[in-house]
């Protein structure tokens, strides 16, 4: 960082030519290393509590958001690697979709690193269950990779606003900023815009929870209990 | 007596003592002394009702192996005890031989009018769950904290049970409007109570783990072989048909 600052000087004087180079006196160029230099220090400074800042320590009840979003990006992975089987895609659309698969693989091993105190969650724990016909032609993959993406960018909107602790709703943005770029993706891909569905409304836990359990079966369990 | 006889007498003498000392290990190895969670009660003694049980807190069980109690299996509802005990050296290595879910269950007549999990944030009600050092209190802590439900501990009246059989007990007789157990233990008392399901997402991973006991004049064979049972298909059979869930064979 202490570098840019020459760095920028050296950059202008070669770009802005000799009125810079005029203007520019020693004095100057030292006070603007100095300048560099402090900016440096402070952005060191700045940038090392906020590291320590963003990482997650949910408090009692920000567990909900974390163990939604852990479920949520497993059946999404589960989605993208069926759809990306099913489809008749382009090499372009199987990549991008791929991509999205990907970074869901990794939303859910951050969450479950986050989970890891509770016990997280293991593949093996649930059957993701899709509706029947989901995969048989590109609209209805569209439309249920679709669904499923406005469901956990929805819960995460949810606990961007309401997590107490600033960790946890640091990275459930951060979770939220690439979900919706997969909507938009998907959105894309069935030939809307990404902007066309406008701003996605806070889904809360108790329906979004409803709505997810809809594609989870315990798949060892003779009898799962209940109403 | 003639000499051929004796000889008879004395080798039929001696093969039955031979019969009668290889019979005696396999005696004992048929009845070792298991330990185990309280939500097996129904379970284990189907499997296998030769074994002396001792069924109470997962938590409490440890406790009682640390102190030297004569255990020969320990089966916990949770990893936390056998993985303890195992880094105690107090145990084999622990595995895994069921999982369970929960559940929320309401006496007969449902005189709390509780429909659902969320009926119980309007609060005031009886509410009976484990105490928090037992795995079935820390699960249902862990479930409601997921479901962001972690109120209504404060706003309802809440008992801290030392075993889910005590759970079961308060919600069966009345004592409570609603209680937090395993879905198994739902299916025992099934004609005393209604279940409610809880949602799948929020669920905790409840994983049960069976370890032999390492302990000087531990019956380490019968032990070895309630454990074997417990894994074989017919353990497994019977866990299945009492509602448990199974790990993959290993």
């Amino acid at each position: 960082m202490a570098y840019m600052g020459f760095a920028w000087v050296d950059r202008v004087s070669v770009d802005g030519g000799d009125r810079l180079r005029t203007h520019v006196q020693r004095r100057d160029f030292l006070k603007l290393g100095a300048a560099g230099l402090t900016a440096a220090g402070a952005g060191s400074l700045l940038a090392a509590p906020g590291a320590r800042a963003v990482l997650p320590k949910p408090a009692e009840d920000d567990f909900g958001y974390v163990q939604f979003g852990v479920t949520a990006e497993l059946v999404c992975e589960a989605f993208y690697r069926r759809a990306i089987a099913a489809g008749d895609w382009t090499r372009g659309e199987r990549r991008r979709l791929a991509l999205a698969r990907d970074g869901d693989t990794r939303h859910l091993r951050t969450l479950n690193a986050v989970l890891a105190p509770q016990g997280p969650l293991l593949r093996s724990d649930f059957e993701i269950r899709f509706p029947a016909k989901t995969f048989s032609s590109r609209e209805r993959i569209l439309a249920q990779g679709e669904r499923l993406e406005k469901l956990t960018v929805g819960v995460y909107i949810d606990g961007v606003t309401n997590a107490a602790d600033p960790g946890t709703r640091a990275l459930l943005a951060r979770l939220l900023t690439a979900d919706a770029r997969h909507l938009a993706g998907l959105s894309e891909l069935g030939g809307g815009t990404a902007t066309t569905s406008g701003l996605q409304a806070a889904t809360h836990l108790e329906p979004g929870g409803r709505e997810l359990d809809t594609y989870l079966r315990f798949e060892s369990f003779p009898n799962e209990g209940g109403a | 007596m003639t000499p051929r006889t004796r000889f008879r007498r004395a080798a039929v003498t001696a093969a039955l003592l031979t019969v009668t000392a290889v019979a005696a290990p396999a005696g004992a190895q048929a009845a070792p002394t298991v330990y185990a969670a309280a939500s097996l009660r129904e379970a284990f003694p189907e499997i296998d009702r030769r074994p002396t049980f001792n069924f109470a807190g997962s938590n409490q069980l440890q406790l009682q192996i640390e102190r030297g109690a004569p255990a020969d299996v320990f089966a916990s509802a949770s990893p936390n005890e056998a993985q303890a005990l195992f880094r105690a050296g107090r145990c084999t290595r622990p595995v895994t031989f069921a999982t369970n879910i929960l559940v929320l269950l309401v006496p007969n007549g449902n005189p709390g009018n509780v429909r659902s999990v969320y009926s119980l944030r309007s609060g005031g009600r009886r509410l009976a769950i484990g105490s928090a050092g037992v795995p079935i209190g820390a699960y249902t802590r862990r479930l409601l904290s997921r479901m962001r439900l972690s109120s209504i501990l404060r706003s309802n009246t809440v008992s801290n049970e030392s075993n889910v059989s005590g759970v079961v007990s308060k919600v069966a007789l009345g004592s409570a409007d609603a209680g937090f157990t395993y879905v198994t233990d739902g299916r025992i008392a099934a004609d005393r109570v209604n279940t409610i399901r809880l949602p799948r997402w929020a669920q905790p991973p409840v994983r049960y783990q069976i370890c032999a006991v390492r302990r000087p004049g531990a019956d380490t064979a019968g032990a070895r072989a309630f454990i074997k049972r417990i894994r074989g298909t017919r353990g497994r059979r019977i866990l299945r048909r009492g509602g448990f869930g199974l790990p993959p064979r290993g």
